[in-house]
């Protein structure tokens, strides 16, 4: 088992190392089998582990070496194998799959270097994601989380060649690493408190331990979390990280990266359940956000803007579903939304692909007609996206809204349940509107492409894998309609647990009604944006619509207070302090250093008689020094 | 070696064969490496001229590599003991040293080899001085008397007077061996001179046996004992290119052969840290504050010194002399801090050091050409594009050298600095964290060149031999930096024998 686990790490590691090395000599031939293979190797080792976790549910804690080990801080090299790690592995290798395979296609017209490089990168970042849910202490997550950021910049940051990719790529590295210090803060205190980093030396320790400390550990966790998962107030990046190739937009920024946070706290769920401020505080970032994000969605026209917009509000729901302790409900969220997301990222980017790389969506319109297999797929995802029967979101979705409907724990949870149910209806709203407006009614006369052609095989297969997936996937749990099967739920019971409580007094009917009023609102845009036969909202509203389309004035706020407030401050320090002072003293550091090394060159005359005199003298300096001590 | 010994033996003691079995059993590595040697000479005599190079690099290799299996096979009875009446032994500490030497030598063989048929050079003459130097090195490990260091301490130096002028139609090459020559036995008349001190305080050249005897209140008060402290303390900072007894360093590195450079700036530097800690901890703990603040001084002003100088240097091989200046430096701080954490750290970054600075020396003769080996850092440029396997291992060790996690050379400063910590030395250690800061910066600059952005340039001389040698560099120095435990416990089993504070 130990040798299966580590070589689930090793053949992306392989790969990667591989195809960065071998990247201006492999031939295009070999990347295409490098690239995705080590991933599907690797799904097929979690497979294995997955088939024997089914007879064998007890956690591995498989140590390989200790990696440090100094004095009491102690790091070993091991990976903690239980169920939650099978299945984010699953969902890690399994979707990263199909879309690297899918990306063969997409970046097609890269030049060979470049189309090395692309897979490099992903196979890095599977490595770092796997390390990420492998790891067994705190320190290796941080590598993996760390890891995850490098990547995710290296990608979004693709095309280097275009400025906005470079910003983009900057900014979402920043705002991760605001994260990352959340985050190495925290472990710096389950070090303090505990004395050791491992996962299961931490929860062991845990029980009756003191409960502020536990708090501030949650709380600088959720910084981490809150950041890498695009979540109010760290979400900013997310958007302009669509900047980068559709299939990274599918697999990084949609489908498993920004789950991170959702790992976080349910790997730390023994933290968090004891933790309750915190707890419940990942429950309201999670509902604010998926509301916050759902309503700008609704003006966006950027069809990978929308997209990003409801990644951020579905992730929303999942911080709901674990900050009201439905871990099940949330990682069952988690494997669903990787379906549908990277199928409508990877359909929308047969689109983006065929029509010349256009992203407006007002300039499609009518695609129905010449991309049928995408249109449809994109329509299956949209309704699993809206929650509608039986597609595998509504499952999902309902389960989490079900169980923060009837959890006894006074109002808390029912309130965040209440703004869960308006953003359901308005997903069910923006979802129809991007699918009316791209896929149905007449062509747009502004269409880059007059007849787009549909997309090749190699990119059309692993999207309909996926709306098969879309389709079907949600039948292995509906509790949300009261139909006894649990798959998820059993198996992640050893790990999580199951959901302490069962459905309350009115939870179908509620259901019922969330179900009909966001199929409504997906009917409603095709009244809108097809028949026209209703105005278009905005049109009432003109101050909402442009506090929408600044996206809350956010990224201007952040200007405001920490780029300018230091733009500003940098040039006070310039005019203040660099001038006069640095630049007026001798030139700098760096020339202070490399002038004191002149100084010292004179001595380095190259006579034999110079080296001698000053051995001679050194020897008599230490004499003096000798007596002076022994005085 | 054995000869010496015996002679040096009263004639009335008796010397039964089982005795002499046991005792060559104890320097067994030793005693191999020499029969080698003896052996390279006789085969260089007999074979055709166009065979010698190969033969003897050949026979070379594999006496090293049964030496290095005697040692490992030592190092895991660990019950090795004084012989030939206390002047060496075979103790962890001898056989740590042991392994590290024969490693050494496999890798310098591997690297002269392919480097003195492309300069056009005698090489089995080399070969076999390579082999003295073993000898010496390992030697220097094993004594445990001042004569058996002097002799190790010598057979190590005339090795190097020699190779030092290999080239021996350049000039650079001929002032570089005249002033290691000069200089050299300059510093070896100042440890003879603190020997005969010491010896007159002692009454006696075994280590152990001067520990004891000095231990006695009364002769601590002896001016001419400290006195032969410093003396000693200064010889022994000249061997390390300790500041400011460093000078002949730069000149020499640069005029050597670059296997010889390589060869010297790991093996005298391990050697002559064996010596210390065998001269200083084991034999002179009774004088701790004398030799103490000496080498805190000395090692202070190596890493000040060493990671200036180095900043403005343009050939690499300069560079690199400059940089070993400072990392003695902070290997000194291990020394100085002593105990079994502190030497330990010693023996882990000795052992480290080998790989990553041997293999940065060592990728530099895919540079070299029949009339030079063009080690100007502008040569580097796009070496990473033109080669990347050669461009990302001289990353693993530019970036080791200066000190970057998950690399061995992280590690070792970390277990260094840590010991010297915790010893109360946190001025040095301060002085060393901030010394390895400016050293980034021109570790930088040399994988700055390496990965310019440029393919054209002179073809690249790239053998098998050097290669390998790199490569398993690289490894060991990546693999350390992941697993340090597995040599920081060996360097902690090394330093046991070595009485502790």
């Amino acid at each position: 088992m130990a040798q299966i686990a580590l070589a689930v790490l090793l053949f992306p590691a392989a790969g990667a190392a591989v195809l960065g090395l071998g990247a201006l000599r492999l031939p295009r031939r070999a990347v295409q089998v490098i690239g995705p293979g080590v991933v599907w190797a690797s799904f097929l080792l979690v497979a294995y582990l997955f088939w024997h976790s089914l007879s064998h549910p007890q956690p591995l804690n498989l140590t390989y070496w200790t990696w440090v080990h100094s004095g009491s801080f102690q790091v070993p090299a091991n990976i903690y194998l239980d169920r939650l790690a099978i299945f984010m592995g699953l969902v890690i290798t399994g979707v990263g799959g199909l879309i690297i395979t899918y990306a063969l296609g997409y970046m097609e017209h890269e030049s060979d270097a470049s189309y090395a490089r692309f897979f490099c990168y992903m196979d890095v970042f599977i490595l770092s994601m796997l390390t990420l849910v492998l790891s067994g202490n705190f320190v290796f997550l941080i590598v993996g989380w760390a890891g995850v950021g490098l990547s995710s910049y290296l990608l979004i940051g693709f095309w280097y060649w275009r400025w906005t990719a470079v910003i983009a790529a900057r900014k979402a590295f920043v705002m991760n690493v605001v994260g990352d210090i959340g985050m190495i803060l925290g472990t710096f205190i389950i070090f303090v408190s505990f004395h050791q980093v491992t996962y299961t030396g931490v929860f062991a320790a845990l029980p009756g331990h003191d409960t502020p400390a536990l708090e501030a550990i949650a709380f600088l966790m959720l910084v981490g979390g809150v950041a890498k998962s695009a979540q109010l107030p760290l979400h900013t990046w997310l958007p302009d990280a669509m900047e980068g190739p559709t299939p990274v937009s599918a697999l990084i920024h949609a489908a498993t990266m920004v789950t991170a946070g959702v790992y976080l706290v349910g790997r730390l769920h023994p933290i968090y359940d004891v933790a309750h401020y915190a707890q419940d505080t990942v429950a309201a970032v999670g509902a604010v956000t998926a509301l916050f994000a759902a309503t700008i969605a609704i003006v966006q026209t950027d069809i990978k803007k929308v997209l990003a917009y409801s990644t951020m509000s579905q992730i929303g729901y999942m911080f709901l579903g674990v900050g009201v302790a439905a871990y099940a409900a949330a990682f069952f969220h988690l494997m669903s939304h990787a379906f549908f997301k990277a199928l409508l990222f990877m359909s929308g980017g047969n689109v983006i692909h065929g029509m010349k790389d256009e992203q407006d969506m007002r300039r499609y319109g009518g695609l129905l007609r010449q991309m049928p297999a995408t249109a449809i797929c994109f329509l299956v995802g949209s309704l699993a996206l809206a929650g509608i029967i039986p597609f595998v979101g509504f499952w999902s979705k309902d389960m989490i809204l079900g169980a923060a409907f009837s959890k006894p724990a006074g109002q808390f949870p029912v309130s965040m349940w209440a703004i869960g149910f308006v953003t359901a209806i308005l997903t069910g709203f923006y979802t129809g509107r991007m699918w009316w407006i791209s896929f149905a009614g007449k062509p747009s006369p502004d269409r880059p492409v007059e007849r787009p052609h549909e997309a090749q095989a190699v990119m059309l297969v692993p999207v309909v894998i996926l709306a098969v997936l879309a389709t079907v996937g949600g039948f292995i749990q509906m509790t949300a309609l009261h139909v006894n099967v649990t798959l998820i739920e059993n198996f992640l019971a050893p790990t999580v647990g199951r959901i302490s409580w069962s459905g309350g007094a009115l939870e179908l009917e509620v259901t019922v009604a969330t179900l009909i009023l966001a199929l409504a609102a997906f009917g409603l845009g095709y009244l809108i944006y097809v028949r026209r036969s209703l105005p278009v909202w905005s049109r009432a509203l003109p101050f909402l619509q442009r506090l929408l389309e600044h996206k809350y004035y956010f990224d201007e706020l952040y200007d405001a207070i920490f780029v300018q407030t230091m733009n500003l401050s940098a040039r006070g320090g310039d005019t203040l302090l660099e001038e006069p002072v640095v630049e007026g003293t001798p030139e700098g550091v760096g020339s202070a250093a490399s002038s004191s090394a002149g100084i010292l060159a004179l001595a380095q005359s190259g006579y034999f008689r110079t080296y001698a005199l000053i051995f001679l003298g050194g020897a008599l300096v230490a004499l003096i020094v000798l007596v002076a001590v022994r005085a | 070696m054995t000869a010496v010994l015996l002679a040096s033996l009263p004639a009335h003691v008796s010397y039964p064969f089982s005795q002499a079995l046991s005792d060559l059993t104890q320097i067994a590595p030793i005693a191999w490496v020499t029969l080698t040697l003896l052996l390279c000479v006789l085969a260089d005599l007999i074979l055709p001229r166009h065979r010698r190079g190969t033969a003897v690099a050949s026979m070379a290799v594999a006496g090293l590599v049964v030496s290095l299996g005697f040692a490992v096979w030592f190092w895991y009875r660990g019950d090795g003991h004084g012989a030939y009446a206390g002047y060496v032994t075979g103790d962890r500490f001898a056989v740590f040293f042991e392994m590290l030497f024969a490693v050494l030598g496999i890798l310098v063989v591997l690297v002269s080899h392919a480097y003195l048929r492309r300069r056009g050079m005698l090489e089995s003459e080399f070969h076999v001085l390579t082999l003295a130097g073993i000898v010496g090195m390992m030697t220097l490990g094993a004594a445990t008397s001042l004569v058996t260091v002097f002799l190790g301490l010598e057979l190590l130096s005339v090795a190097f007077y020699v190779t030092c002028g290999f080239a021996r139609e350049e000039t650079t090459a001929q002032e570089a061996a005249a002033k290691y020559l000069l200089v050299g036995g300059f510093a070896s008349a100042f440890v003879l001179y603190g020997m005969a001190l010491v010896y007159g305080a002692a009454g006696s050249t075994l280590l152990p046996v001067i520990s004891q005897r000095l231990a006695h209140a009364g002769v601590l008060g002896n001016p001419l004992l400290s006195l032969g402290v410093i003396l000693l303390g200064v010889g022994f900072a000249f061997k390390v290119s300790g500041v400011p007894f460093h000078q002949w360093t730069p000149d020499v590195y640069q005029g050597a052969p670059l296997p010889v450079t390589a060869f010297m700036s790991v093996g005298t530097k391990a050697a002559a840290f064996a010596m210390i800690i065998r001269v200083f901890v084991q034999a002179l703990p009774s004088m701790t504050v004398e030799w103490q603040v000496l080498l805190a001084v000395v090692s202070a002003a190596s890493m000040i010194v060493g990671n200036l100088m180095a900043i403005v240097q343009t050939s690499v091989k300069r560079l690199l002399a400059y940089s070993g200046i400072a990392q003695a430096g902070y290997v000194l701080i291990g020394v100085v801090a002593g105990g079994r954490a502190g030497l330990g750290a010693v023996l882990f970054y000795l052992f480290a050091y080998l790989f990553f600075n041997f293999g940065a020396f060592a990728i530099l003769t895919v540079l070299v050409r029949p009339d030079g080996e063009h080690d100007d850092l502008g040569d580097l440029d796009g070496l990473g594009y033109r080669h990347p396997v050669l461009g990302v291992m001289m990353s693993i060790f530019m970036l080791s050298l200066a000190g970057f996690p998950p690399l061995a050379g992280f590690f070792g400063k970390f277990f260094l600095f840590s010991a010297g910590i915790a010893a109360g030395w946190t001025w040095l250690v301060v002085i060393a964290v901030l010394a390895s800061v400016v050293s980034v910066s021109y570790y930088l600059r040399v994988l700055l060149h390496v990965w310019t952005p440029e393919t054209a340039g002179k073809r690249l001389f790239v053998r098998a031999g050097p290669v390998a040698a790199v490569a398993v560099s690289a490894v060991l120095a990546v693999l350390f930096g992941i697993y340090p435990a597995l040599l920081y416990g060996a360097g902690l089993f090394g330093a046991a024998p070595i009485p502790g504070r």
